[in-house]
């Protein structure tokens, strides 16, 4: 029980949920107590493993995304990942050199019944459920890295020059903007274009790459990393409607590359 | 800052009679720190560390007898001032320039940089047979309570065994790159 209060302590504490006073409380802890502040260091790199498994509740997710927004705390999750992320994908290589080697061992057997024919059933049934299986987002290799948009000042109609920067690092392969949407909203009726500079659509997404969640009042917006080169850019969200004038939110972003 | 700061030795000793022992827990302090002022959304938590560092040396005065838990608390003490005044002035220049944030250093690219070059062998090579099969199989089982049960111990316990074999890896990695 009181593992289970730390931890829910420590959650809070990383996620910048606590009252200012309970804050500092934990603050004068972590400037005398060197063990504990090892434990919270410790517990905070699987707070990220966590989150980067997507093993978060959805709620704490979105607070995790926000507290995490800042550079300094992208370059921590960068670091706590990049550690464990060799070991994983050794490990995966391994569990599927083996499937690879037995499966081949299996379809070769000699036995009365062709097994080939089976393993082509299977395949077959494979594919048919992927492709009657609703569209859903493409999985990619890599991380995703979930960026908290600012709004943007807004100047005679025009947006304001105000940029979030997105540093990526060759290892990601999603990024997932985030900014607070009041609904209602139906997902359906939304489009995201983004824009370089505020002039040529680069590219529009909808649902579901567009996703809006009505209890943190959240919009989601996942892009593949390659859909954008260096460069600044604008998000407008509309409502896909008669009007192209019904603009909810704008925001800007400039995006780097870490080693370009 | 003004007046003579205090010698490098001398600071150390605070911390430990053996200089590289002292060397070593001054860079385990300074990571805390750190990572402290990451947790508090210091807007350059590595130059705020350099900074309070700086200003720590500077007062002798007060550093002189000063046990390693005082010193601790001390350095604390000053990061919490000195993030307090970067997030004064970070909240004026985001005003009047909101495109000087690529200037912004936070030591992410040289921690990458560094972070590249981790390898598998080269992790291997850092631990114990036995903690580098723990820290594969942390890293690659969903189910973190089953290693718990394996190893009978808490899953705090665990973490923080977790924590000290990165400390390794990384003590480890630094001196051949130093080398």
């Amino acid at each position: 029980m009181q593992h289970k209060d730390d931890d829910q302590l420590m959650t809070a504490y990383l996620l910048g949920l606590l009252p200012q006073e309970q804050r500092e409380l934990i603050d004068a802890r972590l400037a005398a107590d060197g063990p504990y502040f090892e434990r919270l260091e410790a517990f905070e790199d699987d707070l990220i493993l966590r989150w980067h498994r997507g093993q978060l509740p959805e709620a704490q997710r979105g607070q995790f995304d926000r507290a995490y927004a800042d550079e300094s705390r992208q370059a921590r999750i960068a670091e706590s990942l990049r550690f464990l992320q060799p070991l994983s994908a050794r490990a995966a290589g391994g569990k599927a050199a083996v499937w690879v080697r037995q499966t081949h061992v299996w379809i070769v057997a000699s036995d009365p019944i062709p097994r080939w024919a089976v393993a082509c059933s299977f395949i077959l049934i494979g594919v048919l459920a992927v492709s009657l299986s609703r569209p859903r987002l493409p999985k990619a290799d890599g991380l995703t890295l979930a960026v908290a948009l600012t709004a943007v000042g807004e100047r005679g109609g025009q947006p304001a020059r105000s940029f979030d920067v997105v540093r990526l690092s060759s290892d990601v392969a999603t990024i997932q903007f985030q900014m607070s949407a009041a609904g209602p909203i139906v997902e359906a009726e939304l489009v995201v274009a983004i824009s370089a500079n505020d002039r040529d659509v680069v590219r529009e997404y909808t649902a579901p790459s567009v996703r809006w969640v009505h209890a943190d009042q959240t919009l989601t917006i996942t892009v593949p990393a390659s859909d954008l080169p260096n460069g600044d850019y604008v998000l407008t969200v509309r409502r896909r409607s008669a009007s192209d004038t019904d603009v909810l939110q704008r925001r800007a972003v400039r995006v780097t590359r870490t080693g370009s | 800052m003004s007046g003579r700061p205090l010698d490098q030795d001398t600071l150390l000793a605070l911390l430990d009679p053996d200089p590289v022992a002292a060397i070593e827990k001054l860079d385990r302090l300074t990571q805390q720190v750190r990572r402290w002022l990451e947790w508090k959304h210091c807007p350059d938590p590595q130059g705020a560390v350099a900074e309070s560092l700086a200003r720590a040396v500077y007062q002798p005065d007060r550093l002189i007898g000063m046990t390693e838990g005082d010193f601790r608390g001390f350095i604390f003490g000053i990061a919490a001032n000195v993030a307090r005044e970067l997030r004064r002035t970070h909240a004026r220049e985001q005003s009047l320039d909101a495109a000087a944030w690529s200037q912004w250093s936070s030591g992410a690219d040289e921690e990458q940089r560094i972070l590249d070059r981790l390898t598998v062998a080269q992790i291997r090579q850092c631990l114990s047979p036995k903690e580098f099969k723990v820290l594969t199989r942390y890293a690659t089982w969903d189910d973190h309570d089953r290693l718990c049960r394996e190893l009978n111990v808490t899953r705090d316990t665990l973490r923080v065994r977790i924590h000290r074999m990165r400390q390794k890896v990384r003590a480890c990695l630094g001196r051949r790159g130093s080398h």
